[in-house]
């Protein structure tokens, strides 16, 4: 906060009589219980609209993103990704560490078998935007390998699928809790595919790029998955495979287990940002799955895909908030602690406008995703709109940030050029934003076509 | 007659370049993923200067050379070469910009291993620095702003180059641009490993930290024209990185298909192919306008306001490449990643949007 007296230039000092901080003391009881005069940080604003769970959710997160995620950040974003299969030390202790603190049990399970803040009130994914926009602020890596698990367990549950809670979810989260990690990955890419997944011409063509065979007692898997985030350090992955012979409608959702014979991951991806992250290229060599590790049941995969990307887009969106805050915060830093004719940039009016802009990008994209998040059912219009929306947004605000720095965001330890790479991926994963835009017009249509009768 | 022996010149030079960045940088960066060795960088330096791009003597005239004809020459070459690789473009653009400078200004330096900077340590001056451009008055404030943002003993530059023994740096003695040559040894020069963009060359920041230096050079025109080369250099490399995106975006359309059909029919692509044109066609345009132009006043603030729009069209466009390829883009071995960093880097180098904006209004406002 600005020390009493003390003023940017240009702008009121807080004790002058003509400031809001001042003048709003003048104001009847009733006045001031109507508008806001209190200093208080950006943080603490947004944290004031939460709900109590939530708010001690965004405190706590802050906390472990500050210790935990923060230290890690800039080394693992340049240290080459071990072979395949193995960790990295450092990201291995993040991992446990996330763990130990319940970060990686708060899907949807309560105490004392997970972690979850569940309340009848609120919807499950707003917990999960509340953490995903800290987690992204300090490292979109870190963050990535600490919620792609959330995406790889969310068949599970939007399967209802009890018993595959239990025997697949329960046991791990026990040993998450413990420190040892276990990811979980979502793996849908395949190699010759891309964003035609989910786009409904493509699924008329389709041509398996992993094909489901019936054996005695399951299933044998055969064919390759491509750019499956955590892929290559995962203990369970929910893989969707096409049975033999017929075309997408027929997408089945099976629980793959590191060990498997004939599963492996065989090489992984070198990418522009979220680099503490593996994104692996699976190899499924007759891979036995038995009937037990069907999801859902069989041919409801497609369903449950795209229940899935419905339930997490507006987590993604939730990133883009977080990547923004990442680049306004490092382009605030820089404009207190360098100086120009001896005065912190901020106190030039270019710099300032810089930074209201960013500051309200960021609000209003926060703005959607919670209001999104807390009312949200997994509606695909709303999701796609929040992640295609929120993204691009994001990416300008990292945009305005390196701007605002000049060659100095070009630095690595400045952290914008960082924010910069990190926000591009959510622009393209999770069906590009173009085909985000399609999805949008898509889930209106019985409204659009309404118009459309003559 | 004398007009088209000067174009045929031109011509077979650019054949040259055009040569050079195609069968000797393009084998050398093939895998965008693999950073250019400084080994390599230094050797296609040397060999830069036999095929005309630097000069190999002190009669030789290369990029940015003085001879008829060589502003086109250069913006052509820059921008062949920034289509293979555009940290080699902007590498051997400096060094061009090197050699001129120290012809014009007497520079005593010799050394082919040096950088140039030519911004201070923040931003474009704000005001202050068209305002000396432009011959206007300066007054106290002024003085004082530049005087703070050119002290290289007092604030850290970022410097983004090759290999350096001796770095040219403008610096302000209260009334002119002065100009000296610092070698390294007289510099705290701090490494930043990893910084955004040309992964083939050296980006640090850069104090100076001896006392006793050369005395200098005085020359506020000097800067005129070395800015609006420097800004010219790159707004050709820019333009070579888009072109490299259209080359790479509409190839990958080509022959992906989705749902059956190539995604080159979808409006959806076909809107990001069309802007990368756009953006392209633009630059051709808008080069050869400035390619005619004397390097003064007028025409570096013409240059300054078109940067400020252009720049971050090539950060769109370049962009647009990467979301063409989806998934691939985003992955370094595709190689329209790199493209999006250089342009990043080239927006922000030599003043961003935002200053080049200011800087024009400041030119304008008292014209």
């Amino acid at each position: 906060m600005i020390a009493n007296g003390q003023a940017l230039d240009g702008l009121l000092a807080p004790s002058d009589p003509l400031s809001t901080r001042t003048a709003f003391k003048k104001l009847n009881p009733l006045g001031r219980t109507v508008v806001s005069s209190t200093p208080k940080t950006l943080w603490e604003q947004d944290t004031a609209e939460l709900p109590g769970s939530l708010a001690k959710l965004r405190r706590r997160a802050r906390d472990f993103a500050d210790k935990v995620l923060v230290p890690a950040a800039l080394e693992l974003d340049v240290t080459p990704q071990p072979p395949v299969g193995q960790w990295n030390p450092r990201l291995r202790e993040v991992v446990s560490t996330a763990g130990r603190q319940g970060f990686m049990t708060d899907f949807v399970v309560p105490p004392p078998l997970g972690t979850a803040v569940v309340r009848a009130s609120l919807y499950p994914v707003w917990p999960i935007v509340v953490k995903i926009e800290e987690f992204s602020r300090a490292c979109g890596g870190l963050m990535l390998t600490l919620m792609v698990p959330v995406l790889g367990q969310c068949p599970f549950v939007l399967s209802g699928d009890v018993n595959a809670i239990r025997r697949f979810l329960l046991p791990a989260f026990r040993e998450i809790k413990t420190g040892e990690p276990h990811p979980f990955s979502f793996a849908i890419t395949e190699p010759a595919a891309g964003s035609d997944v989910e786009e409904g011409h493509g699924a008329s063509v389709y041509t398996p790029g992993l094909i489901a065979r019936r054996a005695n007692g399951g299933w044998l898997l055969r064919g390759r998955k491509r750019f499956i985030g955590g892929g290559d350090l995962s203990k369970t992955l929910t893989v969707f495979a096409a049975l033999d012979g017929e075309g997408m409608e027929s997408w089945t959702c099976f629980v793959v287990q590191r060990g498997m014979a004939g599963f492996r991951p065989v090489r992984k991806e070198l990418k522009m940002g979220m680099r503490a992250s593996g994104t692996a290229e699976l190899e499924f060599n007759d891979v036995f799955v038995p009937d037990t590790h069907i999801v859902g049941g069989l041919r409801k995969g497609w369903a449950l895909n795209r229940a899935t990307l419905n339930f997490s887009r507006i987590p993604v969106a939730g990133m883009g908030v977080g990547f923004a805050r990442a680049a306004l915060e490092a382009a605030l830093e820089f404009a207190c602690s360098t100086t120009l004719a001896g005065k912190p940039l901020v106190n030039y009016q270019e710099v300032q406008l810089m930074l209201a802009q960013m500051v309200a990008e960021t609000k209003a994209i926060r703005a959607m995703v919670w209001h999104h998040a807390r009312t949200f059912t997994p509606r695909q219009s709303v999701a796609s709109m929040s992640k295609l929306y929120c993204t691009d947004r994001s990416l300008e605000v990292c945009n305005m940030a390196m701007d605002l720095m000049g060659n100095h965001s070009l630095l690595h330890a400045n952290r914008a050029e960082k924010a910069f790479r990190d926000a591009r991926l959510p622009i393209i994963f999770e069906g590009t934003n173009q085909i985000n835009r399609l999805a949008v017009i898509e889930d209106i249509q019985e409204e659009v076509l309404a118009k459309c009768q003559p | 007659m004398a007009r088209s022996r000067l174009t045929g010149a031109i011509e077979t030079m650019l054949e040259e370049a055009g040569r050079f960045a195609h069968e000797v940088v393009a084998p050398l960066v093939e895998h965008p993923e693999q950073v250019l060795p400084a080994a390599q960088l230094e050797a296609l330096t040397g060999q830069a200067a036999e095929v005309g791009l630097l000069p190999a003597g002190p009669e030789d005239d290369g990029l940015w050379g003085q001879a008829e004809g060589r502003t086109g020459f250069s913006l052509d070459a820059l921008r062949l070469l920034a289509e293979v690789n555009g940290g080699v473009a902007f590498h051997l653009h400096r060094l061009a910009l090197a050699t001129r400078l120290r012809a014009r200004l007497g520079l005593p330096g010799s050394s082919t291993a040096v950088a140039v900077s030519l911004q201070g340590h923040y931003g474009l001056g704000r005001q202050a620095l068209p305002r000396l451009l432009a011959g206007r008055p300066l007054d106290g404030a002024d003085i004082a702003l530049l005087t703070d943002y050119f002290d290289l003993a007092r604030h850290a530059r970022v410097v983004v180059g090759g290999p350096w023994q001796t770095l040219i740096v403008a610096g302000f003695d209260g009334t002119h641009i002065l100009w000296q040559e610092v070698a390294r040894t007289q510099c705290a020069v701090e490494a930043r490993p990893h910084s955004h963009g040309f992964d083939e060359l050296q980006t640090s920041t850069v104090r100076r930290t001896a006392t006793a230096v050369p005395a200098g050079t005085a020359d506020t025109a000097a800067y005129t024209e070395a800015f609006y080369l420097d800004s010219l250099g790159m707004t050709a490399i820019a333009a070579g990185l888009v072109d490299r995106g259209l080359d790479l975006a509409r190839a990958y359309a080509g022959q992906r298909r989705q749902g059956g059909v190539l995604v080159e029919t979808f409006p959806a692509v076909a809107q990001m192919l069309g802007q990368i044109s756009a953006t392209a066609r633009t630059a051709t345009q808008q080069l050869a306008w400035f390619k005619e132009q004397d390097p003064a006043g007028e025409a570096l603030a013409g240059l300054c306001a078109v940067r400020s729009t252009f720049h971050p069209a090539c950060c769109v466009a370049t962009n647009n490449a990467m979301q063409v390829f989806a998934g691939r883009g985003y992955m370094q071995d595709f190689g329209v990643e790199k493209l999006v960093r250089d342009a990043n880097a080239l927006r922000v180098l030599g003043g961003t949007p935002v200053e080049l904006g200011l800087f024009v209004a400041e030119w304008e406002r008292a014209r």
